[in-house]
């Protein structure tokens, strides 16, 4: 069993690829492609951190199992408005929505 | 040391592979197969720090539900790609990728039904005496165990989406090349 | 007395204020006879508590049951006890005596203004102010502590107020040039009375809100007045006067007589108050609203006897006897020299009023001083509201008879009327029984109510002098000097202004009314009757001197009355009478040269003597003190205000406004470049907010 730094590591790094790909692509997609690995990173911090010598945390896990759901909700609910979006723009650039601009 | 590290690091070290491709893949669909096979090793991942309900949880709902929405949503609209006025020049990739996924699929759909049959023995407390299951019986215990305590049903539904997924990622590779040519 | 008539005696007034409105949908008649007969049913309550008062105990008539077997008797509802305030009712000779007045003239007044207000578009609001003005003045006199009596005072001053600017839609030209029309004249002078006795009622509030602190710091925080004057809480004279605001008190307290009696120096409001309906002036201005300076001073009196009798220090009430009759006797002059020279016979009888009341206040504070010197007050307080009921029957006459010409000839100035006496010949006689009581001709009860004044000032300066107050005993004479000379100034203008008006040929104005039809004629029923009642009691009024004097001490400790004929032979056969009988031949000789036997044309005395040429212009221009205060005081505020508002408002509060105006502007046009409307950038600020997170996490 390799040490707990190596997967809080790996969720500070998939924290932040998902962040690079939120600050920087113009896709629709991609963005909810990053939020995504946003919480899948997020997901592997609270389970590592449950998983000590001296036992198994449950409520961490029954955490994340929550979170699953709702963020498979939240993708849902993206998707079906990025849909709605290319219907009503004809693109997915997100630079061109710029109805809040000052 | 020893496997047991070689395995994790490399676990590791895949899904910070396929995250990286997920965002950089110019062709969307196969960033989101990037995406759906990251999710698959995180469950792996999952399973490794026992956590086997979580992680089948998660199998279940980023690498089957969300990718199959997503490869939906995609294909309603036309544009497959970040942007307009890249070539798809990355066939080889998708058959490759196309395939992989399909057998992962296959196995984990091999897996449940294993895993359902051997529950309903367990249900009705029956040993099985497979030789050939022998050095799979603990995790095969383990996931038949969260999986059952959850709802057979749901697991068995989830089974055909991910079944119809594999065969709509085919499809989609299918119409592009198709397109192309 | 009926069932619970000390309340009732104000509250059915009110009442019937309210409830006029209400009657006014119905139909003109039923509110105009509603409101009249409101005012009376009041003043039946007031009556019923008269033979309460002879008998010495107050029994109620519907079952019997004895009340209270002395007098004074309270009712009361204790409302906060922790803070001493109260709601009740006082049964005393004098509130009763007042209560009475007050209804009893108000609903002479109300019959007589059905007559005399026939035909007027805005009759509810006159009736609701009228029977509102009632109640507030019966409770101001039945109220057995100072806030309730307050609350009656500022009552009769709004309706006052609304009373005098009752016509202010009127569109003829304004008799004085700064105003528009008369409607906006009338306005004004409802202000300027309502302004001038302001002033007073601040100081009389400041009074008697330090009185109260006064008494919270004594331990016993209370307003009543019995308990005021009563020996077990005293402790608060000592307190005020420890703490040296004894005498600031004392001339705060008498500033709201001051400015609600038309006292020197606030007395410039009630000329101007004449602008009203004529019984509006008669109600308010003759014999109710402006007695409440007299009967807050009555009330108060016996608080400066007794309290400062106990705690040794009588000075205060010498202070206060000082004052009041100082200024009474100052005013009665001043006012009588202004009433001498006055064009239109209203504003003659307003300065009479004032000169009156003068009177009233000085009786009453020589009834101060003899108590100072000799201990008891009796003589002066007597000689004070025998003088307020025989003044408000006659005064009221007065007003009441002038209302009867004013109705008739529809003008104001004497010098335009003239030879009414063949026109109105029960108009005459009433009104000329009004002017000789009011001149204090014997037998009329004016005579006898003067001379008890008289002889009061009188017993004052030998008392003091037998006593050893070499100081009081001078200033006893000189107020008695000062009352005889107004005296005589008093029947030099009655006679004149009976003389213009019903004696005169006939003026031009008369003659041209004629021609054109409009014949001078006598006053309807409704309208004379309330009159001859007036006159009629006017004239036996003083027979009724003795029982007078049984009622008003009824309940006063150490004071036996007897009801005898006493008190006419003493008052004849004293050595006032024969000031008098001087004063008498002083004024009139005069008036009886100029204007009863015409023998002398007074406009012609004058241009020959430059000396009373000029003594009539001042006494004219009101001794310039109204000018004074326009310009000085009323000027002075305003320009005052004008810099304020250039400096402060303008300068600092303005500049403020724009200065914040301009900097929010400024920091939006700014912050507002954030905005790019890109969802990448929105990014980077999460990101930027995660590491100050962070950084707060870590070193925080």
């Amino acid at each position: 069993m390799i040490g707990l730094n190596w997967y809080l590591g790996a969720a500070a790094i998939l924290y932040l690829i998902g962040l690079y790909c939120l600050a920087t692509k113009r896709n629709i997609i991609k963005l909810i492609i990053g939020v995504e690995i946003l919480i899948n990173a997020a997901h592997l911090n609270f389970i590592a951190l449950s998983t000590t010598t001296a036992g198994l945390d449950p409520l961490a896990r029954s955490f994340v199992i929550i979170s699953i759901g709702v963020g498979a909700g939240v993708i849902a609910l993206a998707l079906s408005l990025t849909l709605l979006i290319y219907r009503h723009y004809g693109t997915l650039d997100v630079r061109k929505m710029r109805r809040l601009k000052w | 040391m020893g496997l047991e590290f070689i395995i994790e690091v490399a676990l590791i070290g895949f899904l910070i592979l396929f995250a990286i491709l997920a965002v950089e893949l110019k062709k969307l669909a196969y960033a989101v197969v990037s995406l759906g096979l990251m999710s698959t090793v995180l469950s792996i991942i999952f399973y490794v720090l026992y956590a086997p309900y979580v992680a089948v949880i998660n199998l279940l709902v980023y690498a089957g539900a969300v990718i199959v929405l997503f490869l939906a949503v995609l294909s309603l609209m036309s544009p497959g790609e970040e942007r307009k006025k890249e070539e798809t020049k990355y066939d080889i990739t998708a058959r490759v990728s196309g395939g992989v996924l399909f057998i992962i699929i296959a196995i984990l759909m091999v897996q449940v039904l294993i895993a359902s049959y051997i529950s309903l023995h367990f249900i009705y407390g029956e040993a099985l005496n497979l030789p050939v299951l022998k050095p799979f019986q603990n995790i095969l215990e383990n996931v038949a165990q969260s999986v059952w305590q959850v709802r057979i049903i749901d697991v068995l539904i989830q089974a055909m989406a991910l079944f119809v997924a594999g065969l709509g990622v085919a499809t989609l590779f299918r119409r592009e090349r198709g397109e192309k040519e | 007395m009926l069932p619970l008539a000390p309340w009732l005696c104000w509250g059915i007034p009110i009442i019937g204020a309210l409830l006029t409105p209400l009657l006014a949908r119905f139909d003109p008649k039923i509110r105009d006879y509603g409101a009249v007969f409101f005012s009376i049913v009041g003043f039946i309550f007031a009556l019923s508590m008269v033979p309460d008062i002879f008998a010495g105990k107050v029994v109620n008539w519907f079952t019997g049951k004895v009340l209270s077997t002395n007098i004074p008797y309270e009712s009361k509802i204790n409302w906060i006890p922790g803070l001493g305030i109260e709601v009740g009712v006082l049964v005393d000779p004098l509130s009763v005596f007042m209560a009475n007045i007050a209804n009893g003239l108000g609903a002479l007044i109300m019959v007589y203004s059905l007559g005399y207000m026939h035909g007027d578009p805005d009759l509810t609001r006159y009736w609701f102010f009228m029977n509102f003005f009632i109640g507030g003045m019966v409770l101001l006199v039945m109220a057995n502590n100072f806030l309730q009596m307050f609350i009656g005072w500022e009552i009769v001053g709004l309706c006052s107020y609304a009373l005098i600017g009752f016509w202010h839609k009127k569109k003829e030209p304004s008799p004085v040039p700064d105003y528009k029309t008369e409607g906006e004249y009338n306005a004004m002078c409802g202000m300027k009375a309502f302004i001038t006795t302001r002033v007073g009622d601040v100081a009389l509030l400041i009074a008697i809100l330090t009185i109260y602190a006064f008494t919270w710091k004594a331990g016993h925080p209370t307003f009543n007045f019995l308990e005021l004057r009563s020996e077990e809480y005293v402790e608060w004279a000592r307190l005020l006067v420890a703490s040296g605001l004894l005498i600031p008190i004392v001339i705060l307290l008498f500033g709201g007589p001051v400015g609600k009696s038309a006292q020197f120096p606030l007395h410039v409001w009630l000329p101007e108050a004449m602008a009203g309906p004529t019984t509006v002036s008669a109600l308010i201005h003759a014999a109710t609203m402006v007695k409440a300076g007299v009967y807050l001073v009555a009330r108060v009196l016996p608080i400066f006897v007794e309290v400062f009798k106990l705690i040794n220090f009588t000075g205060a009430l010498y202070t206060f006897s000082l004052i009041v009759a100082c200024i009474g006797a100052f005013t009665a002059f001043l006012a009588a020299t202004m009433g001498m020279v006055a064009r239109e016979v209203k504003k003659v009888l307003a300065y009479s009023t004032i000169s009156q009341i003068g009177y009233m206040m000085l009786a009453l504070g020589v009834g101060g001083l003899i108590g100072y010197v000799a201990g008891e007050i009796a003589e002066g307080y007597y000689a004070g509201t025998f003088h307020l009921m025989s003044h408000a029957v006659f005064k009221a006459l007065l007003f009441l008879s002038a209302g009867a010409v004013l109705h008739a000839t529809e003008t104001k100035d004497m010098f335009e009327m003239g030879g009414l006496k063949q026109y109105m010949p029960i108009t005459y006689k009433c009104m000329l029984i009004g002017a000789l009581s009011l001149a204090g001709i014997p037998p009329f009860s004016g005579f006898w109510s003067k001379e008890t004044i008289f002889d009061a000032a009188w017993i004052l300066a030998n008392e003091a002098y037998t006593h050893g107050y070499a100081f009081i005993g001078a200033t006893g004479y000189m107020l008695l000097f000062m009352a005889v000379i107004t005296a005589a100034i008093t029947l030099f203008y009655s006679i004149r202004m009976i003389a213009i008006i019903f004696l005169w040929p006939e003026s031009e104005y008369i003659k041209e009314r004629e021609r054109k039809g409009e014949y001078v004629h006598e006053a309807p029923p409704v309208m004379w009757v309330p009159l001859a009642v007036l006159a009629a009691i006017s004239v036996i009024g003083g027979l009724f001197a003795p029982m007078f004097q049984v009622f008003m001490f009824k309940g006063w400790e150490g004071i036996e009355v007897h009801a005898s004929m006493e008190i006419f032979a003493e008052l004849l056969f004293s050595p006032t009478i024969l000031m008098t009988l001087a004063a008498l031949v002083l004024g009139g000789v005069p008036a009886y040269y100029f204007y009863w036997g015409r023998k002398i044309d007074p406009g012609e005395f004058l241009e020959k003597h430059g000396f009373f040429r000029t003594v009539h212009r001042f006494f004219y221009n009101r001794w310039y003190i109204n000018d004074f205060y326009v310009k000085v005081i009323v000027g002075g505020f305003i320009k005052l205000s004008l810099a304020i508002y250039k400096f402060f408002e303008e300068g600092i509060v303005d500049r403020f406004n724009y200065a914040l105006a301009w900097v929010v502007r400024g920091f939006t046009q700014a912050f507002r470049k954030t905005h790019t409307g890109d969802l990448n950038y929105n990014m980077i600020a999460v990101m930027l907010g995660v590491i100050a997170i962070l950084i707060l996490l870590l070193f925080g």
